[in-house]
């Protein structure tokens, strides 16, 4: 076990020297849901940087759009690589519609190139007057 | 009194995105859907257009049927609205498989006006092994 965190955070600091002795560009990659009703959407962007081998996913933002929403949406969010979770995250239970809210990581999360990657989003939608609805969206893989 | 809820859902997103600016890449349009029958298949959209005056020209659609496996020969129909009328219509052959992210190019793009809601609406039929096949439709954001 020690053996295999110690790997892993090797690989994270190569990764991280990778990132920051070459240029790196900022990509945006989208996701989209609505429930089926339709009455709600969740709009989201997921943004990494590329160097080399390695991305690195640094920011997320979503949107929930819908009709008589309440202050109490959610957004849940997992990052994949090769199909695997390899980050997660869930918002708190205080989110507003019809605004964009905005997540920076602290240390961004690195995956390897040589997967597919990708991020899902759930939006969970507070109705008031009935039981909530919720949407699942992704990006395209890169 | 569902399509009047609906069009009154279709209304406000509508006014909701001509006041407000998200993040400046307002030329790809992510939507998505599960399917109706509880068998966790899923499908994310994307539409691509630009604007040139009082035009938009939808020049490129995305798309992915994603998590529970298909039997592989799925269909996608994609539709161009404007001003909540069909202006263009694609069907997907009966193969489209889970997992694959298919792109769409028209030879011509889709012209529409600014001056009406656009938006592209996608209508999948999952093709699923042990039963009838479910279906969802998802539509991308008025703009």
């Amino acid at each position: 076990m020690g053996k295999w965190r110690w790997l892993a955070g090797a690989l994270a600091v190569g990764a991280w020297v990778a990132l920051s002795a070459s240029p790196a560009s900022a990509e945006t990659l989208t996701a989209g849901c609505e429930t089926p009703a339709r009455y709600e959407r969740l709009t989201a962007w997921a943004y990494y940087t590329q160097s080399d081998a390695f991305h690195a996913w640094y920011e997320f933002q979503y949107r929930l759009d819908g009709l008589d929403l309440g202050d109490k949406n959610n957004v849940n969010i997992w990052i994949y690589q090769n199909s695997n979770v390899v980050w997660d995250y869930r918002s708190p239970d205080s989110l507003t519609p019809s605004e964009v809210h905005t997540l920076t990581l602290d240390s961004p999360v690195f995956t390897y190139g040589g997967f597919a990657e990708w991020t899902k989003f759930q939006g969970i939608f507070d109705l008031r007057l009935s039981g909530d609805p919720h949407c699942y969206g992704r990006t395209q893989p890169i | 009194m569902k399509a009047v809820r609906r069009l009154t859902a279709v209304l406000a997103t509508f006014a909701i995105v001509a006041l407000s600016a998200g993040p400046a890449h307002a030329d790809e349009l992510p939507t998505g859907c599960r399917d109706s029958e509880g068998h966790n298949h899923e499908f994310s959209g994307w539409a691509y257009y630009t604007t040139d005056g009082a035009y938009h020209s939808w020049y490129e659609f995305r798309y992915l049927i994603w998590n529970n496996a298909t039997g592989g020969k799925s269909n996608v129909d994609i539709t161009v609205n404007e001003n909540f009328t069909v202006n263009y219509r694609y069907r997907s052959p009966d193969d489209r498989k889970h997992d694959v992210l298919y792109t769409l190019r028209p030879p011509v793009p889709v012209t529409t006006r600014v001056q009406f809601p656009e938006f592209t609406e996608f209508y999948v039929v999952f093709d699923e092994r042990n039963s009838g096949d479910p279906h969802c439709t998802a539509g991308t954001d008025y703009i």
